[in-house]
This record gives C-alpha cells, structure tokens and sequence, in this order.
C-alpha cells in the first residue's frame, strides 16, 4: 500500500483533487480527540493499492493551531511514501512559502500545480523546467475540475515510490543559519537516542525546530525521549538575531523562505496585467459594501433557511405521516393477536421511532447541500467577516452566526453546522449555545400552554420566549468568557478570504451523503434505544400514561421542582421526560394524562388504496417543497400553531383540559414558568446524539447537565419573582 | 503610522510589527511581514475587522491588532 499525503493551503482544491482520482472510495473520521475530519481515499492504479490522506489546509507548521499539528504530527509519524504538495497556481507568491517549509522535512515530495485553467485565463506563464530545476522538485498541472493531469500525476507517484530513492532538497537559508544549524546537529549527535530522533523527524526539520525553540517539538522531546531542550540554544539564537538588527528567529528565517520564493518566480514565473481577485473584488465590493453588506447579508440568510426549513418540513411531515398512517397501521395488523405490549412496543415504540430518526433525513441533506454550497463558494468567509465584531463580544466566532440562526429552526443541524468554524473551543462553545435558540419544535408546546393561559395575547408570549432563549445563552456566554471556558485558542482574528468560486456540485453531493450516511449510522441507533426505553417507561406497568413510570416519577420530581411553581401538578413535572424524546411530543402526552378524547378515525382503505395514497403524498411533498423554498416565508418556524392543528396532535379539548391545570391567579405565571421550562431543558435526543457524534459523550453529558440547572433556576426566578408582582 | 490608519486607494509598506509570539507567527505565515506591501480594500459594517490585500491576497485582520503594524505609504501603485 502506498502512503500519499495532500498537503496545502486552506481552499487549494487538495478534496476535489483527491475525489478527482479515487472517487469517493473515502474512508471519514475524526483526528483522535479533536473535531478536525479525517479524510482517507484508496485506490488502485496499475496494480499498486493507494492510500490517500487528505490533511487539513494549513499556512504553515507552527504549533499553534490544531490543523497544523496533526499536518505536522502525519508528516513525521505516520512516513507517507509520498507528500502531494497541491498548490494554488494563481497564487504561487503565498502557497510556496509552505512548500520551502515541506522541504526540511526531506520526504520524497511531488508538487501539484492546481486550477491551471484559471492560471491560463489570467495570461500568467510559468516555466516548468526553470521551476522544477529551482526548487528542486518534481511538478504536474492539475485542473481537478476538468480531471487534467491526474494520470500524469499518479504516474509519478507511483514512479517515486517504486524508486524508493533518498532525497536531499536544499533549504532555502542563508550561510550563517545553515552552519548555525550544523552546530546543532553537531551538539545533537552527542545525546543518547540522537540517531534515532535524526532518523525520525529528519535532521533538517529536527535542528531548524530547536533553533525555532519550537514548542510542540521541544514537549515532543521531553515527553518521548526525556531530553530537556528549552533553554539549550539560546546562545546561538540571540547571536543571529543580533546580527539581524535583532529581527526574532522566526521573521528571519521567514524572511529567507520568502526571499527564496520570490528569487524563484522571478527566474521562471510571469505575471500579467490580469489579478486573481479581480472577479471577487467586483462582488465583495457589494457583498462587503457598507451599507449593502449586512441587508444582502440577511437576505443571504433567509434564502438559506427558507430553503433548507421550508424545504424539507413537506417532506418531514411526508416521513411522518408514512411511518405514523401507513406503515403503523399494517404493522398493527401484522402483529394483532400478540400481546398488547409487544403490539405497543412494535408499533409506538420501533416503527415510531425509527419514523423519528428518519424524519430528520431530509433536514439533513438540505443543511448539509446548501451549507456546503456556502463554503464552497467561499461565501462563509465572509460571513465570519461581517458578523466578527458582533459576535465577538459574545465571545463567539463570526462563523458562529450562522449555526446559531439555523437553531431557531432546529438545534440538530445547528450541532453540525458547527463544523464550519475552524477551531475546537468555538465549536463547543457554539454547540452549547444552540439549543438555546428556541427550535421550531418547542412551538406545539407553547401553542398549547399560551393559548390555554395567555388567550389573544398567545402570540407576545411567545415572542418573549424565544427573547428569553437568546438572554440566557448571552448570559450563559458572558459566563464561560468570563471563566475563560472554551477561550478560543487563537484570540487573534487574522483570515484570509478567497476569490469566490462555482461549488464544484459533485464534491458538495458527495460531502452531503456521506454526511447523512454518517448520522444514520452513528446517531439512529442511540437514538431510537432511547426512544424504546422512554417508550417503556411511559407506557408500563399498565399501559395507560396516567399510572406509567413516567407518571410515578413526575410524583417524584414534584416536591424538586417546586419552587419554580408549574409542579403543583404532576402532570407537568412528569411531561418533562418526554419532552426528551422531541419537544413536540409534550402535547400528544398532556393529551394522554389529561384524558382527552384521542379517538382516531377508522381507516377502511385496502391496501393498494393506501400505498397508492402514499406515493401521491410523495410527489405532492416534493412538489410543496420546491414552492416553500422558493416563498421565503419564514413565519411558520416563529409562530405557534393554531388551535386546531394542536387538538390535531393533543386530541378536541386538550386545551380546556390543560386550563384546567391550574386555578389560582398566579396560573398564567405556572405556565410561562413551565413553558420557560421546556424552553431551556435537556435537549431532545437527537440532539443529544448530535452533541455525542461530534464531541464525545462528556460534552453532551456537560450540556445535559448545563440545560437540567438552567431551566431550574431561570424558572424559579421568573415564578418567585412574578408572583411578587401578580 | 499603524496599519489601522491606511485609508482606501493607499499602498503601504510594512516597516514594523510591534507583537510577538502567536499572533506574530501567523502574521508572518500569511505574508505580512517587515518590508512587504500592502493596501487597503474594504472594512466590515461594523468597522472591525479590515480587509488588506497583501500577496494577492485578501486577509481581514482586527482593528486592535492592526494598530500593532507600523506601516509607510508608498507613491507608487500596487
């Protein structure tokens, strides 16, 4: 198997390229215990077996930031055969400063000259025997696009690693570096293990990081070898500085790389009169513009989610109705006669919630499409751009804006919409925050509880929830800051924002189903577990909700959570396990406990009639979600249903009877204070399996325990201090 | 005069970077460094942060750390 590592900047084409060449024969995880996606291709080319490992876009291998770490760490541990340095050829001034870095490394190395189409539309020339001959490497034009040069490629690859041959490429410094870095080599070789340090890393990567004082390298020493080097160089260091006008070692040797890069292009690089930016400077002149940018920015916005939320609630409630309409009732007819437990079991609890892990599908692929179009046009970057200044002072990254936006629709694809944001802190910190962000399923419950108490004026309190929701993850935010939790790593903001460019559609549907197999594969199975468990325990010991363990425990919950003033009655103390389950799912069980009329209408239909049904549901589905994108009408995630549709779910009369909860003046209060509540609880359970699936179970247990004292306290508040007032 | 002063249509040069460590580092991975050139483009709605185009490239970089640049203006075009 041969090894081949792609290494590049940050937006070089390194993903199409490699999905150029092995398709999607991908294998995708996680670098160990960060949130940075590994991605690994295989393939076979005349005869030999390929392993593809495509690193995270990096600008350099300091130890600062994560990416450059695990491109850093891959490098030297891992001895890929060979390191495909994939180049953006419109702009080689920049990208090359990292392949002088790749350089003292001393692996066999390839370079790949990138969006060559669009270096020949901008009249750049390049002199490809002068270049190699400079550089010293061997180099091939790409266009992934246009699937140029892959065999050309490839066919090197495989020539190189057959050689086997040693390499020595040349670094790029000056003569009092390089005898500065021989007398380390010098002192180096007298230390036990010397050899063997020399071998691993290579000598020349080894020596220029200790004349760095690199940090991540000298820990490396330490903790592998035992060697302690910090100060050891010193001497050395300060004498080239001082003879630099006491320039720091890293500006020198910086210096010299970029010096080299630029003696390189002008011995064999031709620029024209044409700039790379040209087209995206014309576009971010609107898109950037003072006074346009933040309004085009917010239609950018509603676009997104009237496309991705309108888009696929046809096709939710589509998935719904199949699961609970037609599926549940021929199920129930396949397994009449068994016990009346196993038949709930199989049909309220398997066929029910496998319906609910498969209803988020279409979410999924909407999210995930139209996300990736954002970042693949570069767009997203500029998001981070307009919202910085704003977000920052909540503490968070101006990716996070939109992630957090999305929320309000659903907190599940808000989770992995986290992927967006470069650092892990940001991530966490964005995905604590997001179920904050009222979702479109805690509507039926404030449906009911507002109308029921609040009547007319259902709409305001609704309205003053979400409000709440946004106070309260600000102020959970200013906390963490405060307490410096989930500090983002790098307090600077310094990004570059690339030319825009057409998504390469086949990459994004590529990214897009792996996705959506991911969540399948690693969430559905915790989730519908949980949902079989919270099955059993609102349906035992005798199959009525009112006498289930649910109930028992909503007894036992009341006296806890008395001060906030909606336990009184049990029925709302108990509804809070469910709510678990999904949000939505609060009103079909006050409908249970609260005895209201549930009587389904008898369905006569045959079969075919029904399969029939179904199949013109489908098309009258797609055909609602093409019109709903296109409405960008984003009321329905806002508003709360209607009075029918919630008799609808909860059965006629579930909101009288829910009246009849409480009698007492303060009653309006014990239901703001309940629905505040369901508002800041626990999330439901595919959340949770969202929070697990990205970062690990001790932060979804975090924020389980985050969103248990939370709710508690604000309730408490608004009830104990309300009712000084009412 | 400090990075965050340059105005729209004006080239600079860099002549100082007043910041170490971190910040430095990515400074320098990005291409800004001592003697490089660099112009303004655009800055945010909300005025923080400003976009530069240095090596034919567009980076934004924050105000406060903008300040740590010293810079010269240049009479010729980029």
């Amino acid at each position: 198997m041969i090894k081949v590592a792609f290494v590049g900047n940050p937006n070089v084409g390194k993903s199409a390229l490699i999905n150029a060449i092995a398709g999607s024969n991908l294998k995708i995880g996680n670098w160990p215990g960060v949130t940075v996606e590994k991605k690994e291709a295989f393939a076979k080319y005349k005869g030999e077996n390929f392993a593809f490992i495509d690193l995270p876009g990096v600008y350099s291998l300091s130890p600062y930031s994560t990416e450059e770490i695990i491109t850093r760490d891959y490098l030297v541990d891992e001895n890929p055969d060979i390191i495909v340095n994939v180049l953006d050829s419109t702009n080689l001034e920049r990208n090359l400063y990292l392949t002088y870095l790749l350089l003292e490394l001393n692996r066999p190395m390839i370079i790949a000259l990138n969006f060559q189409d669009e270096f020949e539309k901008l009249q750049f020339s390049l002199n490809k025997e002068e270049f190699e001959r400079n550089i010293g490497l061997e180099s091939v034009w790409i266009s992934a696009i246009r699937k140029n040069g892959i065999e050309e490629l490839m066919d090197k690859i495989l020539n190189m690693a057959r050689a086997k041959k040693s390499v020595n490429y040349k670094l790029p410094y000056t003569q009092d570096i390089n005898s500065a870095l021989c007398q380390i080599k010098g002192e180096f070789a007298e230390l036990k293990n010397s050899n063997e340090i020399l071998s691993h890393y290579g000598s020349n990567f080894a020596t220029i990081k200790l004349l760095e004082r690199d940090s991540h390298f000298i820990s490396q020493l330490k903790e592998k070898y035992d060697l302690e080097f910090g100060d050891k160089f010193n001497e050395l260091r300060k004498g080239i500085e001082e003879k630099n006008e006491n320039e720091d070692i890293l500006s020198i040797l910086a210096e010299q790389r970029y010096n080299s890069v630029n003696a390189l292009l002008r011995d064999s690089f031709k620029t024209s009169n044409k700039s790379r930016l040209a087209i995206t400077e014309k576009i971010d002149k609107i898109f950037l513009n003072r006074f346009l940018g933040l309004p085009l920015f917010f239609a950018v916005i509603v676009i997104f989610m009237s496309f991705v939320f309108n888009g696929s609630a046809p096709l939710i409630d589509y998935i719904d109705g199949f699961f609970g309409d037609f599926l549940g009732k021929y199920v129930k007819i396949l397994v009449d006669g068994t016990p009346e437990w196993l038949q709930s079991l199989i049909v309220d609890g398997i066929v029910a919630g496998l319906g609910g892990v498969l209803t988020f599908v279409p979410l999924m692929v909407l999210l995930y499409f139209f996300l990736g179009l954002l970042e693949e046009s570069g767009y997203m970057n500029r998001v981070a751009f307009l919202m910085d200044r704003l977000m920052r002072s909540l503490g968070l990254n101006g990716k996070a804006f939109v992630p957090l936006i999305i929320g309000f629709g659903c907190s599940v694809p808000a989770i992995y919409a986290t992927r967006t944001l470069e650092d892990e802190k940001s991530k966490k910190f964005t995905a604590m925050m997001a179920p904050f962000m009222s979702c479109g399923a805690r509507l039926p419950v404030y449906g009911l509880f507002a109308v029921a108490f609040f009547g007319s004026d259902a709409g305001y309190v609704v309205a003053s929830l979400y409000l709440l929701g946004i106070v309260v993850a600000i102020i959970l935010g200013l906390v963490c800051k405060f307490l410096g939790v989930y500090k983002s790593e790098s307090s600077a903001l310094i990004i570059e924002l690339p030319p825009y460019r057409l998504p390469n559609l086949k990459m994004v549907l590529s990214t897009t189903s792996r996705r959506v197999g991911m969540y399948l594969k690693k969430a559905s199975s915790v989730i519908l577990a949980v949902l079989i468990i919270l099955w059993a325990l609102q349906y035992f010991p005798k199959g009525e909700a009112k006498d289930s363990y649910i109930a028992k425990f909503g007894h036992i919950l009341q006296p806890v959570l008395a001060p906030t003033g909606f336990a009184d009655r049990w029925e709302t103390a108990a509804a809070i396990v469910p709510s678990i389950a999904a949000k939505e799912v609060v009103v079909g069980f006050m409908g249970q406990v609260l005895d209201t009329n549930q009587e389904e209408e008898e369905n006569n239909a045959t079969f075919k009639e029904d399969a029939k049904e179904q199949i013109k549901n489908l098309g009258i589905a797609f055909k609602d979600s093409i019109v709903g994108m296109l409405s960008f009408n984003l009321t329905s995630l806002f508003k709360a249903p209607g009075e029918e549709d919630i008799e609808g779910d909860g059965g006629i009369g579930v909101i009288q009877n829910t009246k009849k909860l409480w009698n007492d003046n303060l009653a309006p209060l014990r239901a703001y204070s309940f629905m505040a509540f369901i508002l800041l609880v626990v999330p439901c359970v595919v959340t949770l399996a969202a929070l697990r699936q990205e970062f690990g179970a001790k932060f979804m247990f975090n924020v389980i325990i985050i969103m248990t004292i939370i709710p508690y306290v604000v309730s408490t508040l608004i009830f104990q201090i309300g009712r000084l007032f009412f | 005069m400090k990075l965050s002063q340059l105005k729209q249509g004006q080239n600079a040069r860099i002549l100082k970077i007043s910041t170490q460590g971190e910040l430095k580092k990515r400074l320098i991975d990005l291409g800004i460094m001592v003697g490089e050139k660099i112009s303004f483009q655009a800055v945010a709605p909300l005025g923080d942060p400003i976009l530069y185009k240095v090596k034919s490239t567009s980076i934004a970089i924050r105000h406060s750390d903008a300040c740590k640049i010293d810079i010269e203006i240049l009479k010729e075009s980029l």
